[in-house]
């Protein structure tokens, strides 16, 4: 780290200087919590010492507490200012300065001049009568709004109503009787009302009022909801997030029926005016992280955000850090389930990913599959693709580290094989796996930029022929080739496309470090790299936590236990709510099972009592009767509803 | 409820045991073995066993201190008995101690290294890419540390024991006879001796702020100590078993020799890089606490609020020292039998001498506010 | 500015030490694999070093094969090339000087990284091997696995005919090699890691695998007679096999050693008893005679059932070592035809079988202690625990005791199982 700041930097390494507070974001425990999860357990709840860290602003209560109150309410109030007047040109701000007035005339200057509505033909500005008497006018952007409604819903209304009597002001009647739109909501600011009109809004004017109403009209062209590109399953939803905020959030609340289920939407980038959803289970998810995750959004200052992968960069705490610090998944079923162990989930309009805080390292290399599938079957996933990071990251390293070092430790028959494969080439080792690496990494973004399906085809036979033509020429060995393979593979196989990233990057290090010093080179490597991981947080949470800050697992870790051994959730966030499931999720295996004569109608029964068990009733059935078990031990919903959950992936 | 935590991050009981016990094992890759094997003979186990009580008890003493000055580390008990100059002083020895044992692991390591798989490479360059991650590692603090230590503390004694179980085939029960090696005597006050080989059980007590009081001290203390123990035990009776207590004391390494002497058939052989990797390691880890603990030392002496801008000095220092000894045969002979033989003397007295004037001199801590966690 | 330049000095520092870095690095055809290291006494100076490593020739991996000149009966004498190999003999004053005095004639880094055996020629072994086989300890190449062996007449001649008959690859072929050793047990495995510890031990004394090379002119030519006479005992050494085929070189028996000298050896057949003792003994065909027509034999697949025990203690000052075996066979075949798979009969052959091997194992102690006086069977560890420390130990010094002891043997056979038929029928008229 200290490199990175030059001479400065190492002159200030000499120099003493006061070391500024640092002011690092952590999570509050929730001891009360962890008290009830140990009564549950009826044993100690297996917290091995540690206790986490708590936030700085707790630790310096009342002062910073203050402090960031008023720096919050600072910035916030900046933001809106701040927001609103760049939202055109700095010469607006005499705009927002002006208010609706109860003229008619002026509030179409208003609206033009705001939008510039000489040059910019996007805007449409619609006069007509009320009731024939009163002049109104409405004002909506083209391709923004969606005609049918307002022609139908909007103007058809206004136009039809003959009766209209002298008010102070109609628009309040007009809201409540002529206008048919859902959503309707009085403006009178100047700075709201621009921003309805651009989200795709139409605001209605009317002559003697000084506030506007706006309707609810979006109305764009938008992708339907289609299947993950990057995250597909055999077995599980097969539905992605689109580049809709809207629509997402829905998809999202759709599998989290939840009343607590919250979505704050901020504002991000000040001149695209992009919006951005925060969506948190409301008395599950530790407080301290929420604030946390506003506070970081709100105190952006930056005219474009164009959506997740934008706003991730902006609101990542270690930008130095190789892995990412934050996970973004298409999946609605993947946001969910991680919403309902307590962490939060933003999504940004304009792209079909949600960005979720805080996670591990380990959260990185989990897939919604393994919760889909039986615990063993996701326990080798996991497996495989530990072992897939594990071969992206050292195998061209540690193979060109034993062929110059550690020639002892290569089998005697292979080291004459390499030997005898590499006796016609022409270049060193290192030069060998470096060739390889680059006309991989070629093939691979040749391949994404080819278009359609020549693409794939392209990859498979570039790979092949270039590889069998690099052996023929004595340009590579072939043992390279097939090291850089399944390189390649172990790479695709990694879940996460940033972490399989890291891991490219990672690779080229280590290859550089086992060729200068071998396996020692290679372990200092692996030191530095897990000192920098162990000590890199997202949002709070140590990225390697249950390893490096041991907590304890919630089962799910690498090892995936069976589903109903699951009763906690991951401690890393500190959610407010730890169990995740009584002891007993399966209240039926306690129970005698059904007896078996005239299984039909004991079924029936079944239903009524919600009281039999048997191996021969059906699913529907058992369902109930465990909603009920983990309703009676009182945990409330978030079980409930994660026991759902639970039973559907069974 | 949590209590105000310095800068220096906190850990637990787990993360204690790692960085103690990951300090103490590492001297198992060395000579250490060998030197045992020569001194005791085909009793070294037993030795070592005896080394491991004294230092429960030493430990005990120790914590009877801590217990006495609840809530202050070493370094500020040394100034509530001592006065603040002599105090200082004290703590400042403790830091050139530390900054003198990271040396000469370091430069032990490297003179093995050389010996083993880069014997041409300049060993200014191998210490100073050393020096430069256990810069790095420091910087990180001792959050990095406690970390650094909890993740590769399991896979090193794992892959110790995986060698010490591989190279089973190769063990000659018969071999631990006679079982009094060179004799009674020889075997209990050598292992009185080496107990210096567990005195880094005493960097707890610099850390004690740093943990949540003196319940996580007493028992990382104690279980590391006895893993420690464990370890050390069961490698050199593995050692003997293999190679007789003739050919046992011979080796630079006899734990690399064992993964060396590793055979099953002509596809499960050459694992010397378990060996290796396991040994970079941990000798990594090590010294970086060493290092990391001298500067924090340092800084607790003199009241300086934060490391890091001693890192760059003290990477210096411990790079100059590193290179003071003129070969092999003198690092071993003189820097590593110091510290593992005879630094107990300095090392348990001092805290010891320390509480027996706090006893003579009624000298306490001040009284327990509430309880600690 | 500053960070351009601070960058500069980073990059500087980077690439020189970078730069630097490489002296260890090697690339892997840029060194030669030794995979024998043959030592024979030198005429000029010290010691004459052979070594033999494959060449890299045919490449293109695996496929370019079929190049392997048959060993067959001919005559690769002289020559210094073997089925892919190079074989290169140089005097020098220590091994390790050899090693790089090849560099004067070989174009790559001569390296023992990989080396498979060590050959040992007896005519060196017999003087005392300490100052050239101490040193391979030290040696960081040396592997401490390498298989060990001693050998009749010149290493160099016998690496000459050190070949791969049936792969390319002869380290696969010497790994496989001494791998027979647990198949057949007529010779033992012995790797450098077992001798030297051996050697430095005050328990027991080192043994080696003994070798040689078989001119193919010990199997006798002519008439066959009309009846061939019944050989059971019959060991071999080294060389002497009725034998003909494609592979010259042969193992064959032990070299039994005394201190760091070669005292004399053990055939085949002794070789086995000797590792039932020692329980390396892994399995091994014993034709045993048929009591009652004793034209016959039957051959029993043997095995240690476990360990051997061995005992130790002092009778009136005197060593005494009890041995007791505990074996089990399986019946190969009964060339007789008798009913032996019997209830009753099987005990009768159990007690031949005991009877046997009890004798010759009794012999075979008997020869150790009385012609070599080496304790190659490792019994002194069983004398060391009444011994209180290694001071008495070593003054007791077992090794000149061990001619002393007395051995009491006691094997216990049990057949397990008949092969594939429990009954043999008559065969008709007969």
């Amino acid at each position: 780290m200290a490199k990175k700041r030059g001479i400065p930097g190492l002159f200030s390494l000499l120099t003493y200087k006061k070391p500024k507070e640092e002011e690092s974001f952590y999570i509050p425990e929730t001891e009360e919590e962890k008290r009830q999860a140990r009564k549950i357990r009826g044993v100690e709840h297996k917290v091995r010492g540690i206790i986490k860290p708590t936030p700085v602003s707790m630790i310096k209560k009342v002062k910073t507490k203050e402090q960031s109150k008023g720096k919050n309410k600072e910035t916030a109030r900046e933001d809106q200012s701040g927001e609103k007047y760049q939202v055109v040109n700095k010469d607006d701000g005499n705009i927002l300065a002006e208010e609706i007035s109860r003229d008619i005339d002026e509030n179409m200057e208003l609206v033009k001049k705001a939008f510039n509505a000489e040059k910019n033909k996007d805007i449409i500005i619609r006069e007509f009568t009320v009731g024939g008497r009163l002049r109104a006018f409405i004002s909506y952007i083209d391709g923004m709004a969606d005609r049918i409604t307002i022609n139908d819903f909007i103007i058809k209304p206004l136009m039809i109503k003959k009766e209209f009597q002298e008010e102070d002001c109609s628009l309040d009647r007009i809201l409540r009787e002529v206008l048919e739109t859902n959503q309707a909501t009085k403006i009178s600011e100047t700075g709201e009302m621009i921003y309805e009109i651009l989200v795709g809004n139409t605001c209605l004017f009317v002559e003697g009022c000084d506030y506007c109403v706006s309707s609810e009209t979006k109305g764009y062209e938008r992708r339907a909801v289609s299947t993950p590109q990057t995250e597909g399953v055999v077995r599980g939803s097969q539905e992605a997030f689109t580049e809709n905020m809207r629509t997402n959030v829905t998809l999202v609340r759709r599998i989290v029926k939840n009343k607590d289920l919250s979505t704050e939407f901020l504002k991000i980038g000040a001149r695209n005016q992009n919006q951005c959803a925060v969506m948190y289970i409301d008395g599950l998810i530790n407080p301290a992280i929420v604030e946390e995750i506003k506070r970081r959004i709100k105190g952006l200052k930056t005219d474009f955000i164009a959506g997740s992968g934008m706003l991730e960069q902006f609101i990542e705490e270690n930008t130095w850090s190789i892995v990412p610090t934050i996970l973004s998944t298409e999946r609605p079923d993947r946001t969910a389930s991680h919403l309902i162990e307590g962490k939060a989930a933003i999504i940004a309009d304009g792209t079909p990913f949600a960005l979720i805080v805080p996670v591990s390292i380990a959260t990185m290399l989990h897939t919604p599959e393994d919760t889909t599938l039986r615990w063993q079957y996701g326990t080798l996933l996991r497996i495989i693709r530990i072992f897939a990071l594990f071969i992206a990251t050292f195998i061209p390293g540690l193979y060109v580290a034993l062929t110059n070092f550690h020639r002892e430790m290569i089998p005697t028959d292979l080291l004459i094989a390499i030997a005898k494969a590499r006796e016609n080439v022409p270049f060193p080792t290192i030069i060998e796996v470096l060739l390889m690496e680059v006309s991989f990494e070629l093939i691979r973004e040749a391949g994404i930029r080819i278009p359609g399906i020549i693409g794939n085809t392209i990859g498979i036979i570039g790979a092949l022929i270039l590889g069998q033509a690099a052996v023929q020429a004595n340009l590579v060995s072939p043992v390279l080739i097939i090291i850089v393979a399944i390189t390649g593979l172990g790479n695709f196989a990694v879940p996460d496309f940033s972490v399989a990233f890291a891991a490219r990057i990672s690779r080229l290090a280590f290859i550089i470090l086992g060729a200068f010093l071998g396996f020692y080179g290679i372990s200092l490597g692996i030191v530095v790299g897990a000192v920098m991981l162990a000590c890199t947080k997202s949002f709070g949470v140590p990225m390697l936590t249950y390893f490096a800050p041991k907590v304890s697992n919630s089962n799910d870790l690498v090892i995936r236990r069976p589903i109903w051994m699951q009763e906690f959730r991951p401690e890393n966030v500190n959610p407010l709510d730890v169990t995740r499931q009584s002891k007993v999720s399966r209240k039926w295996v306690e129970e005698a099972p059904a007896p078996a004569e005239d299984s039909d109608e004991e079924e029936q029964e079944g239903k009524r009592e919600s009281k039999t068990e048997g191996e021969e009733t059906g699913g529907k059935e058992i369902k109930g009767r465990e909603k009920k078990g983990s309703g009676k031990s009182g945990e409330g919903i978030e079980d409930e509803e994660d026991e759902e959950d639970d039973d559907d992936q069974e | 409820m949590t209590t105000i935590r310095n800068r220096e991050g906190a850990f637990g009981t787990y993360e204690a045991i790692c960085i103690t016990s990951t300090l103490m094992i590492t001297k198992i890759f060395y000579t250490s073995i060998s030197v045992i094997i020569d001194i005791e003979g085909t009793s070294g186990w037993i030795g070592t066993i005896v080394s491991c009580l004294t230092t429960l008890v030493m430990f005990s003493l120790i914590y009877m201190l801590m217990k006495r000055f609840p809530n202050k580390d070493i370094t500020q008990i040394f100034e509530a008995v001592l006065g603040r100059f002599s105090g200082k002083v004290l703590s400042l020895v403790f830091s050139a101690y530390l900054l003198f044992y990271a040396a000469s692991s370091l430069r032990e390591f490297v003179e093995m290294i050389k010996a083993y798989n880069l014997p041409y490479s300049p060993p200014s360059l191998l210490v100073f890419a050393f020096i430069a991650v256990c810069a790095i590692v420091a910087y990180y603090g001792l959050e990095g540390i406690a970390r650094i230590s909890g993740i590769f503390f399991i896979p090193v004694i794992v892959a110790l024991f995986v060698i010490l179980l591989l190279a089973s085939p190769n063990y000659n029960i018969n071999y631990m006879k006679p079982y009094l090696g060179y004799g009674l005597k020889e075997t209990v006050v050598t292992g009185l001796l080496r107990c210096s080989a567990y005195d880094e059980v005493v960097i707890l007590a610099f850390m004690i702020n740093s943990m949540h009081g003196l319940k996580t001290f007493k028992r990382a203390g104690y279980s590391s100590i006895i893993i420690t123990g464990i370890t050390f035990s069961s490698n050199l009776l593995c050692n003997v078993l293999a190679f007789t207590y003739t050919g046992g004391r011979e080796n630079l390494s006899g734990l690399f020799e064992l993964s060396r002497a590793i055979y099953f058939n002509r596809f499960v052989q050459r694992l010397e890089s378990i060996f290796l990797f396991a040994w970079v390691i941990s000798s990594l880890v090590s010294v970086a606490i060493a290092f990391y603990l001298s500067i924090n030392i340092y800084t607790k002496a003199f009241r300086i609020p934060g490391h890091r801008p001693l890192i760059f000095p003290f990477s210096f220092l411990l790079f100059m020292v590193a290179l003071i000894p003129k070969n092999m045969s003198e690092v071993v002979q003189l820097n590593i039998h110091f510290i593992r033989q005879y630094s107990c003397f300095f090392i348990y007295l001092v805290p010891v001498m320390i509480l027996f004037i706090a006893v003579i001199f009624r000298k306490r801590g001040d009284i327990v506010h509430g309880k600690k966690n | 500015m500053v960070k351009r330049i601070s960058l500069l000095i980073i990059v500087c520092l980077f690439i020189g030490s970078v730069s630097t870095a490489c002296y260890d690095a090697v690339e892997v055809d840029d060194e030669v694999y030794a995979l024998v290291l043959g030592l024979d006494k030198g005429i000029t100076n010290k010691i004459r070093v052979t070594i033999q490593y494959p060449t890299y020739k045919n490449s293109g991996g695996g496929s370019g094969g079929g190049q392997d000149k048959k060993a067959g009966g001919g005559g690769m004498e002289g020559s210094n090339e073997a089925a892919g190999t190079n074989i290169h003999t140089i005097e020098a004053p220590s091994i390790l000087e050899a090693l790089d005095m090849y560099g004067m004639a070989v174009s790559r880094r001569v390296s023992l990284m990989h080396m498979k055996n060590l050959i040992l020629s007896e005519d060196l072994v017999k003087e005392g091997i300490q100052p050239f086989l101490a040193p391979l300890a030290r040696f960081r190449q040396a592997r401490r696995v390498v298989n060990i062996a001693v050998v009749k007449g010149p290493a160099q001649d016998y690496i000459q005919n050190n070949t791969s008959n049936i792969g390319e690859s002869l380290s696969k072929a010497m790994e496989l090699m001494s791998v027979q050793a647990d198949n057949t047990s007529f010779f033992p495995r012995v790797t450098f890691y077992n001798f030297y510890t051996a050697l430095l031990s005050t328990y027991e004394q080192g043994f080696t695998a003994y070798s040689g090379i078989n001119d193919f002119k010990q199997l006798p030519e002519g008439e066959q007679k009309t009846e061939s006479p019944l050989n059971l005992d019959n060991g071999y050494e080294p060389g002497r096999i009725p034998r003909s085929g494609v592979a010259k070189r042969e193992f064959a028996g032990t070299a039994v050693f005394k201190g760091d000298k070669m005292v004399g050896t053990l055939n085949s057949e002794e070789t086995r008893y000797f590792l039932m003792i020692t329980g390396k003994f892994k399995r091994g065909i014993i034709d045993i005679q048929d009591e009652e027509l004793p034209e016959y034999v039957i051959p029993m697949d043997f095995r240690l059932s476990r360990k051997p025990v061995i005992k130790g203690y002092f009778k009136k000052g005197r060593p005494v070592v009890s041995v007791s075996l505990e074996l089990e066979a399986d019946i190969g075949s009964i060339q007789s035809r008798i009913d032996y798979e019997d209830r009753n009969k099987i005990e009768k052959l159990n007690d031949d079988a005991e009877k046997y091997i009890q004798e010759r194992v009794t012999q075979v102690i008997g020869k150790v202690q009385n012609q070599y006086k080496s304790d190659i069977f490792g019994f002194g560890q069983q004398f060391a625990g009444y011994f209180s420390n290694i001071g008495e130990w070593e003054k007791f010094n077992w090794n000149s005791h061990f001619q002393e002891a007395g051995v009491n043997v006691k094997a216990n056979v049990n057949i397990r199982r008949t092969g594939l038929m429990w009954k043999s029928s008559r065969v008709t008229d007969k």
